[in-house]
């Protein structure tokens, strides 16, 4: 199993590490020079603000870097010389768990490195506004974690929304398994989100978004519930499901073309 | 052939007919207080029920014995006019039979009400206007319910004669889509008046008595056009009745026509109708107290403003500007990684394959717009919002206006496209083009992506933005740019 894993790290490779690498340049870069238009209380804001696009286009950056593969493999029959060699199963496993794990890192190593910088690399803010707090209290999820350990915070933070990467790229995945049309897959991810977050928002539940999951900061706090967290996922993964048992069980597309 | 027709037809219609026919009587009754004689006239006079209960249900007994018989049967009848003669007989015996059933149900939905032979009404019917025109032709509804039932009967016999004519003379294909036309300009004339002033006759004139009272010419006007249409239906029957009206098949010839049947499918229609919809409906839905169409229809075109970002009124327009463009997007790859081998080569010249891609995306891109206009227009009629004399103008520059940012954004993906030979990096260029909104208003203010957006044109409500005739100059030359230069280089650059 590792060594197919290995094998599937070198053919995401350069892709990947790209993508990391210009993410974490854009993030740096974002973080430690928008925040200068805003007052803000605390550094950590900085990386709220400078992350903020990020958050709207997270599905193209965990898919177009990963999820061509599969389609290649399957269009150029390479998929077809692996048969005799490892069990499907095996293959597939191998390769979705190389995905997931690149995966997150593309967004873990931008997210938590803009954290820093915004912490430590920029120069601090003064925040001029603290006799104001007394008068409007700051309001903010997880307030007390957020103020005392801001790194901690942007440690669970950005593991949590690599995690949410993990489920969007698997629906990407799920895609590639079965279409044949490459745009399809690696926009399907995103146009699921436009769609899935205005749907949401016109019929009142902006609480229950993938997008609120991940990036719990974008309501107001007190609508924010356990269930914000985990009814976006929730409903990727049915929809992941509804995806592959269509494809595979309904239409029957074989995955592997003999 | 009388005997036989009725064997087509069958019993079920008829029945369907007298259980309509009963349940529009009893509703009519429960709701008002007439004698017996207002009733049965009120019930026949109600065009509601005749035009989209009682026409249909004829027409669709017509186009069971519409078809034409085989040449053996034909034969028989020495002459094809006596042929159509008898045959028209028999359509009328069925008119015969229609009205009898139809008159029955009336008369027994009627039972009970009180007997009085006058005109008088008790206040606040809904009868009343009717009754005033028709009291000024007859002294008693009695008469006036015979008369009525007589023309019906007779409009009757001659609609089923147009049809069967109809039928012989146009190609089997063709005879349904006529007539259903025919009935389409029926329906509808009732609810608008520029339809009702034109001097056409529709069924209804020929059904309907009180139809032909409204105008002073009106009834001229019918019994004109019926007679001249008789007098050719019959000279044309015995005299040319071998001719068939051919109408030329349509060229479906080229590229452009093969990749219209790949991307114009009832798959894809669907999908924009059902997104129009929901975005047009919720639209509504969020400001449900306007009562001016024009407010209604700026706000629909708002699309998103420069200089900030509002999430929600962003994806709006990303979802009804990208629409279109995803499932080009979606097209273009498929057509160009699965090209089929015969498609290459048919081809005289590469140029060929990118003009046919961009003369389809054109089509469906204005087939979008044609949506765009009709769904507002049909709201606007369903939901009785107030129209000034500026709505249509309007509704069709903001139409025109979001076509050309479309086609703009479209052509821009082509190009990218033609560099890079993945639909995809087009795609992304675009969402980051319109991304760029968030720029400050002086540097994205004229920026030509998303420049349909109402809430970046210069409006007297808002006081600020780029003039329309600027917005569309801008349009204009960036599409046209973009298309020359594809026209030019474009397709050296695409396929290999």
């Amino acid at each position: 199993m590792f060594r197919l894993m290995k094998n599937e790290w070198k053919k995401l490779k350069s892709p990947v590490l790209g993508a990391i690498a210009i993410l974490s340049l854009v993030a740096c870069i974002l973080s430690s020079t928008l925040y200068l238009d805003y007052s803000l209380y605390y550094d950590i804001e900085a990386w709220e603000i400078g992350t903020e696009l990020i958050g709207f286009l997270f599905p193209l950056f965990v898919v177009i870097p990963i999820c061509w593969n599969m389609y290649y493999e399957r269009k150029n029959n390479f998929l077809l010389y692996t048969m005799p060699r490892v069990s499907k199963r095996k293959y597939l496993t191998a390769k979705w768990l190389t995905s997931a794990i690149s995966s997150f890192f593309i967004l873990f190593i931008p997210y938590f490195l803009s954290a820093i910088f915004a912490l430590y690399v920029k120069s601090p803010i003064d925040p001029y506004a603290t006799a104001d707090v007394s008068v409007t209290p700051f309001r903010h999820i997880f307030l007390e974690l957020f103020t005392q350990t801001p790194l901690l915070y942007a440690f669970l933070l950005s593991c949590w929304k690599s995690l949410i990467g993990i489920f969007v790229m698997s629906l990407g995945f799920v895609l590639s398994l079965y279409v044949d049309n490459i745009f399809v897959i690696l926009t399907g991810p995103f146009i699921y989100e436009i769609l899935e977050n205005f749907i949401l928002s016109i019929l009142g539940l902006e609480k229950y978004r993938l997008v609120t999951a991940f990036e719990p900061t974008s309501l107001a706090t007190e609508s924010i519930a356990i269930g914000s967290f985990l009814m976006g996922l929730l409903v990727i993964s049915i929809v992941i499901v509804a995806v592959w048992l269509y494809f595979g069980k309904i239409k029957r597309i074989p995955v592997f073309k003999v | 052939m009388i005997r036989r027709n009725l064997y087509i037809v069958g019993k079920g219609k008829l029945v369907v007919l007298f259980l309509g026919c009963i349940l529009f009587g009893i509703s009519g009754r429960v709701a008002a207080t007439l004698s017996y004689e207002q009733h049965i006239l009120s019930v026949i006079t109600d065009h509601y029920y005749l035009i989209y209960f009682m026409i249909p249900m004829y027409l669709f007994i017509c186009f069971s014995v519409m078809e034409e018989d085989t040449e053996i049967v034909v034969m028989r009848y020495r002459s094809y006019f006596r042929y159509f003669l008898s045959k028209w007989v028999s359509v009328a015996a069925l008119a015969v039979l229609f009205m009898g059933i139809q008159l029955l149900a009336i008369l027994l939905s009627g039972i009970g009400l009180p007997l009085r032979n006058h005109w008088n009404l008790v206040g606040g019917a809904t009868q009343t206007e009717l009754f005033s025109i028709l009291s000024g032709y007859f002294t008693y509804p009695t008469s006036c319910f015979i008369v009525t039932t007589l023309y019906m009967l007779l409009g009757l016999c001659i609609s089923g004669m147009f049809c069967m004519w109809i039928a012989h003379f146009l190609p089997n294909s063709w005879t349904s889509k006529v007539i259903m036309a025919f009935y389409i300009v029926t329906a509808v004339s009732i609810k608008m008046p520029f339809l009702q002033a034109l001097p056409i006759t529709g069924f209804h004139h020929w059904i309907i008595l009180h139809h032909n009272l409204t105008g002073e010419y009106r009834f001229l006007i019918t019994a004109i056009t019926t007679l001249s249409l008789v007098i050719v239906m019959l000279w044309t029957a015995k005299k040319y009745w071998h001719w068939q009206l051919s109408v030329p098949s349509r060229r479906r010839k080229g590229l452009t026509q093969y990749y219209c049947r790949e991307v114009i499918t009832k798959k894809n229609l669907l999908i924009m109708i059902t997104v129009t919809s929901i975005i047009t409906i919720w639209k509504y839905l969020q400001n449900p107290d306007i009562l001016v169409a024009d407010e209604w229809i700026v706000r629909l075109f708002a699309g998103h403003g420069t200089g900030m970002l509002n999430m929600l009124s962003f994806l709006e327009m990303l979802i009804i500007n990208g629409l279109p463009i995803c499932i080009l997007a979606a097209f273009i790859e498929r057509i160009t990684s699965n090209q089929s081998i015969f498609v290459t080569i048919r081809l005289k010249t590469r140029v060929e394959l990118l003009k046919g891609m961009i003369k389809t995306s054109l089509i469906f891109i204005v087939l979008y717009g044609l949506l765009f206009t009709l769904i507002p227009i049909i709201l606007i009629i369903a939901l009785n919002l107030r129209t000034t004399e500026h709505t249509i103008p309007l509704l069709l520059l903001c139409v025109g206006l979001k076509l050309l940012d479309i086609m703009t954004q479209f052509l821009l993906m082509t190009a990218l496209y033609c560099f890079t030979k993945q639909i995809t990096i087009g795609f992304l260029a675009l969402v980051g083009l319109n991304l760029l909104c968030i720029l400050p208003v002086g540097m994205s203010g004229y920026l030509p992506i998303g420049l349909s957006s109402m809430a970046r044109i210069y409006l007297p409500q808002t006081q600020s933005g780029v003039s329309v005739v600027l917005a569309y100059g801008i349009l204009m030359i960036a599409s046209s740019t973009i298309f020359i230069w594809l026209r030019i280089r474009g397709h050296n650059k695409t396929f290999k």
